[in-house]
């Protein structure tokens, strides 16, 4: 029963990852300013990558298995730090908002 | 996992590379230069993931942990030094 239906979990698993993963390029590539486009893509690759890591993790060999939780632990762990940097150095920068309805309130973009 | 898919994952994930590398090289951005690049890491990992789903060894796996931590520290140190002028004090 099981043997039957894994390898169609495998693949749900997998494209549900990959149309994530579509959405936050597809962000990256088209919000009009920087900021948009970080959280757009530190949001949405990791949430992609998690069932593609899952479904490696049901597919391949036990062995595995350690690695891919550290693999998931450390990306839950490093890409919001990383996002928040580079925010920050959007910001020390004056990089302008380009959104229509963009409210800065330090006053210190504009 | 079905070859079709398996094939097709791996092609539509390089179809987004592709159009990712053309961002990192046109964009007047820096910030979002470095965000190009650090999720061109984040997209090599779910190669690597797609790839150890057929490995019996899992030595893709290897690389995937390898490639976060370095994404990481390039990100981080070409953040700060874009944002603050130094990386460390």
């Amino acid at each position: 029963m099981s043997g039957v239906l894994l390898p169609w979990l495998v693949d749900g698993l997998v494209i549900l990852g990959l149309v994530v993963i579509t959405a936050a390029v597809y962000g990256l590539l088209w919000l009009p300013d920087a900021y948009m486009a970080i959280h757009a893509a530190s949001k949405a690759t990791v949430l992609g990558l998690c069932p593609i890591l899952l479904a490696a993790m049901l597919a391949g060999s036990p062995a595995g298995i350690p690695r891919l939780l550290l693999v998931t632990a450390l990306l839950l762990l490093t890409v919001p730090i990383t996002s928040h940097v580079l925010a920050l150095a959007a910001y020390q920068r004056k990089e302008p908002m380009r959104s229509p309805d963009a409210v800065d309130e330090s006053g210190r973009l504009s | 996992m079905h070859m079709i898919t398996f094939y097709i994952a791996l092609g539509w994930l390089g179809l987004l590379s592709c159009a990712l590398l053309f961002r990192v090289l046109r964009t007047h951005s820096p910030t979002r230069r470095i965000l190009a690049i650090d999720t061109l890491s984040l997209l090599l990992i779910a190669f690597l993931g797609i790839l150890a789903t057929e490995e019996e060894r899992g030595f893709p796996l290897d690389v995937a942990l390898l490639l976060v931590l370095l994404g990481f520290a390039g990100t981080l140190a070409a953040a700060r030094y874009y944002g603050e002028g130094h990386v460390l004090e």
